[in-house]
């Protein structure tokens, strides 16, 4: 038993409880329920009517974050006027219950080597042959079929990624520098969450020559 | 932290002192692992914004911000570790030495217009600050009396170079150690004490790299075009572009110009065709279209005027009596007078965005064959080959091209099926020889990506 988070009740306090060494582990009564998990960060928020409990093997007083780019080229080969490139990448966060965590992303769109940019969709928007777009989303999309929803690791009950407004609907597609993509959800921030980014593009008949570039940066700013 | 006093009292004295001593151990314990800063409150709602995650970037800033609770704050150290607690390890390839950080934005402090400066030297827990590329800590402080609470305060420290990616990430922590003295005193009592402390996150990551190509393509026709003719929208003939390529002005006498389109009627073999030359390219900077004369395959002298096949001129190119018209000044530009022999051409518009295209970027058409109104972006008429007023023309005899229009002066420099309408004049003296007068003029269209 670790000393950290505080649970209370009318009765009794316990400063950070630790259920069990293996699996997800669910008990509950009417007037408590706990969860926990085994393997560092395996970590959980439960609650009743009477307290809340947070399991896990890292002390919450200890600020942590980690976050994971897969490396990888998303080639969306020559652009053709009448059909939407499409491509895609992960990257995971992890994330102790003590703060909030936003990713956001920082790059121009692809940008040519006369400096021309593709033109970022202000709005979220289904792609269109023949106009100049480029735009993101990290959900499962059907048309074009690319792409997958925020997976927690293992389930919902150890982790709260989610994507962010404009980014968060299928088949529809953003892209604005500075916009918050994707973040922990309400309350504290936990667990590990895998995204995959999709990404399409369209050129119009006056979109420049050129190698279309973009180095993604992505920066994830945490609260504590 | 409480135990409920109906726990307690069943244990016994050595349970209370058992219980004392966690409670000893439990007090001692920031103490232990937050590096001695056990009177320091928490500061909260803190954050720190890097302007780039990507790995050795140099220039890059921190934008530190938290909260606090009433206190005066004159000195803040920020120290750079690869964990939250215990000893202090850089992470490797991060730099944050004096001699290249800077501090600024500094906003919602108590006495905020005082603002705080780099502190270039170790003093107190300030201990590992300076221009090596090995210290952990930057250092600011300021002289300042006044105590307030600090609501979203922030500071950022500029011109950071970022850790390298170890395997995947690093995360760097910072902890953030605000004192309410400007020599980073802890010894105890006010004035000498660390205030608030508290530590944030920035990770480092890898980053996704997306491309994409988009090929070069440059599109240019040349042709008549019938002037009951609609505009053509692209190159192809199926989009109206024609196949014919010669305009005829018909007869030419010495009491009128003849300016194509000229009208087809019984007594002249005019055409009622005029020139037009169409571009699309996405070259991006731009496209320049130019033109010279074709010099006569037979005949001498003025090989690329206005002529008689086969036939000698003069070696004078203002002659009047030889079978070559003399052409128009390709310096300035000339307006033609009905008798005055001459033969020139000029543009009378450009036909962009107005139903064809969707670009208006071609222009740039020097004033000797942009007619009297110098303005072919001014004339809006898509059939400004009939609307278009006056007698300027010029005619290139050089056989080197020279321009007729081109994007290249655009901000955006792109043309998507942008057409250039092309009159060509002319107008006989008294003694101008009869003949049929004819010249080859070749059109480029030079793209630059």
């Amino acid at each position: 038993m670790g000393l950290a988070q505080t649970s209370s009740s009318g009765s009794y306090q316990i400063n950070e409880s630790f259920f069990g060494t293996g699996g997800e582990v669910n008990t509950s009564s009417s007037s408590y329920q706990a969860q926990g998990a085994a393997g560092s960060l395996g970590v959980g928020e439960s609650g009743s009517s009477n307290l809340d409990t947070v399991a896990g093997f890292i002390e919450p007083s200890d600020e942590y974050l980690e976050m994971v780019v897969n490396q990888a080229t998303i080639d969306f080969g020559t652009f053709s006027i009448g059909s939407t490139a499409t491509g895609s990448g992960t990257f995971h966060v992890r994330a102790y219950i003590n703060g909030a965590y936003s990713v956001i992303t920082m790059s121009n769109p692809p940008t040519s080597e006369g400096g021309a940019a593709l033109n970022g969709m202000s709005v979220p928007a289904t792609p269109t042959t023949g106009q100049e777009q480029f735009g993101i989303n990290l959900v499962d999309n059907s048309s074009p079929n690319i792409g997958a929803n925020p997976a927690l690791i293992p389930d919902a009950a150890y982790a709260n990624g989610q994507a962010a407004t404009g980014y968060n609907s299928a088949n529809n597609f953003k892209y604005v520098v500075g916009d918050v993509i994707a973040q922990s959800g309400a309350g504290r921030a936990w667990g590990q969450t895998n995204f995959t980014i999709s990404y399409i593009a369209n050129i119009a008949n006056t979109t420049p020559a050129g190698l279309y570039v973009m180095n993604h940066d992505l920066v994830v700013i945490a609260t504590f | 932290m409480s135990f409920p006093g109906k726990l307690t009292s069943r244990f016994g004295r050595l349970a209370r002192l058992f219980q004392a001593a966690i409670l000893l151990l439990v007090g001692l314990l920031p103490l232990i692992t937050s590096g001695g800063q056990v009177s320091a409150a928490q500061l909260t709602n803190r954050v720190v914004a890097v302007s780039t995650s990507q790995a050795a970037a140099t220039g890059v800033a921190w934008d530190f911000e938290f909260d606090f609770t009433s206190t005066d704050v004159e000195g803040i150290i920020f120290t750079y570790c690869d964990s939250p607690v215990s000893t202090c390890v850089k992470p490797t390839g991060l730099d944050i030495s004096n001699d290249l950080t800077s501090v600024s934005g500094q906003a919602n402090f108590p006495a905020n217009a005082t603002a705080f400066v780099e502190v270039a030297a170790n003093t107190g827990d300030c201990s590992d600050t300076g221009i090596a590329v090995t210290v952990t800590m930057y250092c600011v402080n300021r002289t300042s009396a006044t105590a307030g609470v600090g609501t979203d305060a922030s500071l950022v420290i500029n011109a950071v170079i970022n850790p390298t990616v170890a395997s995947t990430y690093t995360t760097v922590y910072v902890r953030i150690s605000l004192y309410d003295n400007s020599t980073f005193s802890n010894s105890g009592g006010a004035g000498n004490t660390l205030v608030h402390s508290g530590v944030v996150a920035a990770t480092m990551v890898n980053q996704l790299t997306v491309s994409g190509r988009v090929q070069e393509r440059l599109v240019f026709c040349v042709g008549a075009l019938g002037d009951i003719e609609s505009n053509p929208t692209d190159c192809t003939t199926g989009n109206g572009f024609p196949t014919d390529t010669t305009v005829d002005l018909g007869v030419i006498d010495n009491t009128t110009i003849a300016r194509s389109p000229v009208n087809t009627g019984a007594t002249t073999s005019a055409d009622d065709d005029y020139g037009v030359a169409m571009v699309n390219t996405n070259a991006v900077n731009g496209v320049v279209v130019t033109y010279y004369a074709e010099a006569a395959s037979s005949g001498s002298n003025q090989l690329r005027n206005f002529r008689v096949s086969g036939t000698t001129c003069s070696v004078t190119i203002s002659s009047l009596t030889d079978q070559c018209f003399v052409a128009a000044d390709d310096t300035n530009g000339e307006t033609f007078s009905a008798g005055t022999e001459r033969f020139g051409m000029q543009v009378t518009c450009i036909v962009s965005n107005q139903g064809i295209g969707t670009t208006n970027n071609l222009e740039g058409v020097p004033d000797k064959l942009n007619n009297v109104d110098d303005d072919v972006d001014g004339n809006t008429a898509t059939d400004c080959e009939d609307t278009d007023t006056g007698n300027e023309f010029s005619w290139n005899i050089t056989g080197t091209a020279t321009t007729v229009a081109s994007s290249a002066g655009s901000t955006d420099k792109v043309v998507d099926d942008e057409l250039i309408k092309l009159r060509f004049g002319a107008t006989a003296s008294a003694t101008t020889p009869t003949g049929v007068y004819a010249v080859t003029t070749t059109f480029i269209a030079t793209a630059t990506f």
